[in-house]
């Protein structure tokens, strides 16, 4: 019987797995090259399985996992009673340059923050960004005094953020340690889709800012000042893109 | 802070949340042409006949409670795609704000007068604003206008605001007000407490980037029984009715936070802002407002 109070909260699954799968007609592969023509055709795997297969989805997964280990973003632990880790998925992009050829595979490990309830999982999760009037005051300012507005943007900026909160996640698909599949990760940092990730990167960017002498604005919290006269320095957040001038 | 965090500096800003921004040795400029041409794609408007105005002046848009309903969703979506031109194309403020109060139950109606702004947009791409350099201290000056129960819905009136570093437009909006006026008076009071909370903000925030005082902002409103209200705290039979929060402004006024100004009606930058227009009038008072139109590129190519 369906637990009522759970009800409402749960997505609503029109049909299951096995009867999609039973709808599909199987496609007989027979060599490998019949495989990769499928894949080229779908080019942006939906789910590991597809893209365990392709050489350079594997590579582009292994430096995902690469820059999270550098960023000591987790670490393997026993799950806590009472405690249930969140999902991880795979995500995977093709950049393309202008004439549509694929220069970069992306692949992008994110959590399933949809799972996550405020006030079990996470708290605040308010991130100021610049608005759009304050934008256009600074270009304003900024040709009035000759001033060069500048464009800077952060790599990977949610993996920076720290977490206040105690987030467990369970292993990522084909990254498992072996012998200790039955543990989980116990996250120091943020990682994509949590919900509390946005907020995590502002405020640690706030930090890094003051460290360094910048002052932010009472009336909009995304822009911070530092200096005077001349080596005045406006700065503009919106999210990971920064605005110099 | 690039050893905190793996930074990249893309460089003088160019491109900026689908915002085209090109900076020139006295100006900068801002536009959205290759997100506008987007959107035609998007909803198969690439190849209309274009028009001259965004919304015909007669237009009384209605709930049309009996009118044939079209796809809301789809509605939605074009006035989505909409709303975020709007960044750097304050001419369609007025009729996009229009057509998205009808997004519930849109119909037939409603989506023609959709289609006639992207018609619109079709023939005017390359346009966006521009801030020069113009060698003196910034000041903000504002401008309100009003029409007076302009809305056939619930009899209520559109408020417009613009808001100016020196020459330069920086913010605006048309919106529906949220109360019954009885007279244009009123309405424009209305309208001009809306903008003093806005100057109020834009003042401070200036104030803080700059590093010096907040000035006092002028705010420019083309109806007398309007200003007199502002400035004279008189109370009498016919202005009873106003609510008190609307008396917030004159207490901006009283502060010296705010100067309320004269205009004339064919001065009022922000007069497109709050009705439809014809073509040759449209025409006149966006440029006023401070819209611009960029000579094309590909032409010199």
């Amino acid at each position: 019987m369906v637990d009522s109070s759970d009800y409402d909260e749960t997505p609503v699954r029109f049909r299951n797995l096995n009867e999609v799968y039973q709808d599909t007609v199987e496609v007989e592969l027979t060599s490998d090259s019949e495989v990769e023509a499928l894949l080229a055709v779908m080019e942006e795997p939906s789910c590991y399985r597809v893209a365990a297969g392709n050489g350079n989805w594997v590579e582009a997964m292994e430096s995902e996992i690469q820059s999270i280990n550098k960023n000591r973003t987790w670490e393997l632990v026993e799950l806590p009673a009472g405690q249930k880790p969140i999902g991880l998925k795979w995500d995977y992009k093709l950049k393309r340059n202008a004439e549509g050829e694929i220069v970069k595979y992306k692949a992008r490990l994110v959590a399933k923050g949809y799972v996550q309830r405020q006030g079990i999982d996470y708290e605040e999760v308010f991130a100021p960004v610049a608005r759009i009037e304050t934008v256009r005051l600074i270009l304003a300012l900024a040709a009035n005094r000759s001033w060069k507005v500048h464009h800077l943007d952060v790599k990977t900026a949610f993996l920076n953020g720290e977490l206040i909160e105690d987030v467990y996640v369970s292993q990522p698909e084909g990254f498992e340690k072996k012998g200790h599949e039955k543990m989980v990760l116990k996250l120091r940092k943020a990682l994509y889709g949590l919900k509390q990730a946005p907020r995590a990167w502002n405020v640690k960017l706030d930090g890094s800012l003051k460290k360094i002498g910048f002052r932010k604005c009472v009336t909009e919290p995304a822009v911070y000042t530092r200096g005077e006269g001349l080596s005045k320095l406006v700065l503009g957040v919106y999210v990971d893109d920064l605005l110099v001038t | 802070m690039t050893s905190e965090f793996e930074m990249s500096d893309l460089g003088l800003l160019s491109f900026y949340l689908g915002i085209e921004v090109e900076q020139k040795r006295d100006f900068i400029t801002v536009k959205q042409t290759g997100y506008a041409k987007k959107v035609l794609d998007q909803f198969g408007m690439s190849d209309c006949n274009a028009t001259k105005i965004p919304m015909d002046p007669g237009m009384k848009l209605d709930a049309d409670k009996q009118g044939e309903r079209v796809d809301a969703t789809r509605y939605r979506r074009i006035i989505g795609c909409l709303r975020y031109l709007l960044h750097t194309r304050p001419d369609m403020s007025y009729s996009v704000g229009v057509a998205s109060r009808f997004m519930e139950k849109p119909t037939v109606k409603h989506f023609n007068a959709v289609k006639q702004i992207l018609r619109y947009l079709k023939g005017i791409l390359n346009v966006g604003l521009v801030y020069t350099q113009e060698k003196k201290p910034e000041v903000l000056v504002g401008y309100t206008d009003s029409d007076s129960g302009g809305d056939v819905v619930g009899r209520r009136s559109t408020g417009g605001m613009a808001f100016y570093l020196n020459e330069g437009l920086i913010t605006w909006n048309s919106h529906k007000e949220k109360t019954v006026a009885l007279s244009s008076c009123e309405a424009e009071f209305m309208a001009a407490t809306a903008a003093a909370k806005q100057a109020l903000w834009l003042r401070n925030l200036l104030g803080e980037i700059t590093g010096t005082e907040p000035k006092a902002v002028s705010l420019y409103v083309d109806n007398s029984s309007a200003i007199a209200l502002m400035k004279n705290p008189v109370f009498h039979g016919r202005s009873k009715h106003i609510d008190v929060k609307f008396h917030f402004i004159r207490e901006c006024v009283e502060r010296e936070q705010i100067v309320v100004k004269k205009v004339h009606t064919l001065e009022q930058k922000a007069d497109v802002l709050t009705k439809p227009m014809p073509a040759v009038k449209f025409s006149v008072m966006k440029h006023l407002l401070g819209v611009r139109e960029f000579e094309l590129e590909d032409h010199q190519a």
